[in-house]
């Protein structure tokens, strides 16, 4: 899957959305499992940032930022809220995940990464082991 | 037809010939029993049995691929540099003795036969080596009128044709090749034919053509003589030309004829050559197959992913589903308290405006002077009284503001558009149809690398030459069939106006002759006879589908065990099959139901033709499970008809067959293979229902 051209120093549309370049390729594996998404990337994201999130899988930007490129995925405002459709603001202050000194897109980048983190070690990435989010998110399944 | 006894000599493995050596059965049973279990491992002789049953009625037995396909060509009678099985056994041979054969006995209409087919060396060959060494001696007895009859395999024939056999003797492993033959369409033509020539329906077919042909020559006949009386020179003239049109059309038809004849005699040896062409014909099936196969899978995978892609999109809502619906609960829970706040706010109100009621006293209706003043102390404590009322009311305005109901409306709305309903068990089902067509995928482009690799470049090349000139051949013969019914249909039309014109040139001749009278009389008989002929024909058939159709589905029904899924079987006027289910939809049905199809179908076919002969399975179970097996089995054993089964072991336990089936048959028998010697199978009695 392509990454998207977006420069990620821009701060404009409530910064970019990243993910830790340790999962450069993974995401874009993952993301061919929405391939029928308008883009494919953030869709993924937004699925590693929701397991992260119900797994506490934040992974503090500092940790993996220096390791090499990171990988682009959206801006917040505008690509990654879809329009403007979902409210990460709201759902992160919701959620009281939220902490002082972290930007909101900062925040979303460093739980995709620990979603992602999530993902690679249950071998989810190529779309073959949904079977195991019974185990671990069974109100997601009505058998 | 009936069989009674059957004897083996010197048969593949059944060692042993003449009146001590051979190998009997015995299938006649008390009280009329007739069906027969035969209980064998693979390799033990099953097959071999159920050959013997061919062999004696054709003279001949289909070869058998691993795979379980006859293909048209046949075993050989000796031991040749093939690797299939020959049908004198190699042990008799090893020891110089060539004779073998097979007795069956038999009732057929009301008489007993005896019918002895052997082979044995030409005079002056001690040990055959080849086929063309070997002699065939083949008599057929009336026993009951103790009678030898001449054309022994004619007679056999019109018992039950070769190419009907496949209805009767039916392989299990074959189910598959019913199951094309009755689901594609391209092979509508044979199935047709087959099924219209176990209907019979050719022989009414051709009563119509009898009479066409009697018509034909009337009118041949009839023209001689009006034109002999007639005077009407331009009309004769106008007859003649018609005539001539006729004739040389009729050329141009016999020459279509010709080459269609050319070309399927062509297409015969093509047919032949691919067949005989083992191996690449072997491997380029093979080939198509698992290509096909792959591109199948492939595409199940890619369908599977694809959907699965539709669904997953927007389900990371429903990951957070749990979190985000306790935080709609607790912003639910915020706006229901607000809403109390201000209940209670407006309580507040209307008790702190009664008090200031009080305070003013009350006035007078009349004129207005205030009455019932309050004292001072009540004053005092009616105004702490509202005081109070009025911090209370502070802070639920407060509290009714914080956060603000329309952030609170906001939160709701946003977080709602946040949480999903939706559930993945079906991508979890996905999942587990990609995996499987995975495994599947990889065995079959292991299995197409095998095929391929079975075919040489020159082999490959020989053997797609050869089906290249089919398909040319197949699409010429479609132009001539189209060429040939163009010319059909003039030559109809030219006749028809021939005849028209011979009919008013008869009516101008005046008197005629006898013989002219005669013919005239014989016409009109003749087309009478050929139109309520064609017309029943067609009543017929329709009929007979229609029979053959209901009988069929019935027996399904009895059969399978999804009669809540299935409502019967379809069967169209060009004899294609259906399965439909309970929405009266085309379903495409499992590998194991078109088995019970083809049962069901071949059940309704033997019984609506009125062919009478028996019913010889060999690997039963083959596809079928063992619940339906079971009901398979009781069916079969108790509907009347004789019937053989040659069972495997996995597919039915002596034990389980003689307690469960076997008092429908006349015996039960266990074949195996002799200790220590591979070539010599023995038969042994299971159970033993037969007459004394």
């Amino acid at each position: 899957m392509e990454d998207e051209i977006i420069d990620e120093n821009d701060q404009s549309k409530g910064g970019i959305v990243t993910c830790s370049s340790e999962f450069h390729k993974d995401i874009g594996d993952f993301a061919e499992l929405f391939t029928t998404s308008k883009s494919p990337i953030r869709e993924a994201a937004r699925f590693a940032m929701a397991i992260g999130i119900q797994k506490d899988r934040r992974e503090k930007r500092e940790d993996w930022k220096k390791k090499g490129k990171k990988r682009t995925i959206a801006h917040l405002h505008g690509q990654f809220d879809d329009g403007g459709r979902y409210d990460f603001s709201l759902l992160f202050e919701m959620l009281g995940l939220i902490v002082d000194d972290t930007p909101l897109h900062h925040l979303v980048s460093e739980y995709v990464t620990g979603g992602m983190r999530w993902i690679s070690e249950n071998e989810l990435k190529k779309g073959y082991n949904f079977s195991i989010m019974k185990e671990e998110f069974p109100y997601l399944f009505q058998d | 037809m009936i069989i009674t006894s059957i004897e083996l000599h010197n048969w593949q493995p059944y060692y042993g010939f003449g009146q001590k050596g051979k190998t009997r059965v015995n299938f006649k049973g008390k009280s009329g029993k007739k069906n027969i279990i035969f209980y064998g491992q693979n390799t033990n002789g099953k097959t071999a049995f159920w050959e013997a049953i061919q062999f004696s009625f054709f003279g001949r037995v289909n070869k058998r691929r691993s795979s379980g396909i006859r293909d048209g060509n046949f075993k050989p009678l000796v031991a040749d540099s093939t690797d299939f099985e020959p049908l004198l056994n190699v042990s008799a041979w090893d020891e110089g003795n060539c004779n073998f054969g097979v007795v069956l006995e038999f009732n057929h209409e009301g008489d007993d036969f005896r019918l002895e087919r052997f082979y044995q060396p030409r005079t002056g060959v001690r040990l055959a080596r080849r086929d063309s060494e070997m002699e065939l001696h083949l008599t057929l007895r009336n026993l009951s009128k103790n009678k030898y009859l001449k054309n022994e395999q004619t007679y056999l024939n019109n018992i039950l044709p070769e190419k009907l056999s496949r209805f009767f003797m039916f392989d299990g492993e074959r189910a598959k090749e019913y199951r094309d033959l009755f689901m594609d369409a391209g092979h509508d033509v044979e199935l047709r034919g087959l099924i219209e020539d176990i209907l019979r329906f050719p022989i009414l077919t051709q009563g119509a053509g009898d009479f066409r042909d009697i018509s034909k020559e009337c009118s041949k006949e009839i023209t001689k003589y009006v034109k002999t009386a007639s005077k009407d020179a331009t009309l004769i003239k106008h007859l003649e030309k018609l005539e001539g049109i006729i004739e040389q059309n009729t050329t141009f038809r016999d020459q279509f004829k010709n080459k269609l004849d050319e070309k399927s005699e062509r297409l015969s040896q093509l047919n032949n050559w691919l067949k005989n062409n083992d191996k690449g014909k072997e491997a380029l099936v093979q080939e198509e197959m698992y290509s096909k196969l792959v591109e199948d899978l492939e595409d199940a995978i890619k369908t599977s992913k694809e959907r699965m892609a539709r669904f997953l999109p927007e389900s990371w809502r429903a990951i957070l589903r749990t979190r985000i619906n306790d935080r709609i609960a607790q912003v639910e829970e915020d706006l229901k308290r607000q809403e109390k706040e201000k209940e209670e706010i407006e309580g507040l109100k209307f008790e702190i405006g009664n008090l200031e009621t009080r305070l003013r006293g009350k006035p007078c209706k009349h004129c207005g002077h205030k009455q019932d003043e309050p004292s001072s102390d009540e004053i005092d404590s009616i105004s702490r009284t509202i005081l109070e009322k009025e911090q209370k009311i502070q802070i639920l305005e407060e509290s009714r503001i914080s956060p603000s109901p329309l952030v609170l409306l906001k939160r709701q709305d946003s977080l709602k558009n946040m949480s999903s309903d939706r559930y993945l068990d079906v991508v979890v089902d996905y999942e587990t149809d990609i995996l499987t067509n995975q495994k599947k995928l990889r065995d079959a482009k292991n299995n197409l690398k095998d095929a391929v690799n079975l075919l040489t470049a020159d082999a490959k090349k020989e053997v797609q030459a050869h089906i290249l000139e089919k398909e040319q051949l197949l699409e010429k013969i479609g132009d001539l069939k189209g060429e040939l019914k163009g010319v059909q249909d003039f030559l109809s039309q030219i006749e028809g106006e021939h005849r028209l014109k011979s009919k008013g040139l008869q009516s101008s001749t005046g008197s005629k002759t006898k013989v002219h009278e005669k013919a005239e009389l014989k016409q009109n008989i003749a087309d009478a006879f050929e139109e309520i002929w064609t017309n029943q024909v067609e009543v017929h058939r329709e009929a007979m589908r229609s029979r053959v159709e209901s009988h069929a589905s019935k027996v399904f029904m009895k059969l399978t065990n999804k009669e809540k899924v299935y409502s019967g079987l379809k069967i169209t006027k060009n004899f294609q099959i259906a399965l439909l289910n309970k929405k009266g939809r085309g379903d495409s049905g499992s590998q194991g139901q078109w088995a019970l199809i083809a049962y069901s179908i071949l059940d309704a076919l033997t019984t609506c033709s009125g062919t009478e002969f028996p019913l010889v399975i060999d690997t039963p179970g083959a596809s079928i499970d063992d619940e339906h097996l079971e009901k398979l089995f009781e069916y079969l054993l108790s509907a009347g008809k004789q019937v053989m089964i040659f069972a495997e072991g996995t597919e039915l336990k002596p034990e389980k067959g003689d307690s469960d089936f076997a008092h429908h048959c006349a015996a039960t028998y266990k074949l195996k293979m002799k200790a220590g010697e591979n070539e010599k199978s023995e038969i042994l009695i299971s159970y033993n229902n037969l007459e004394e």
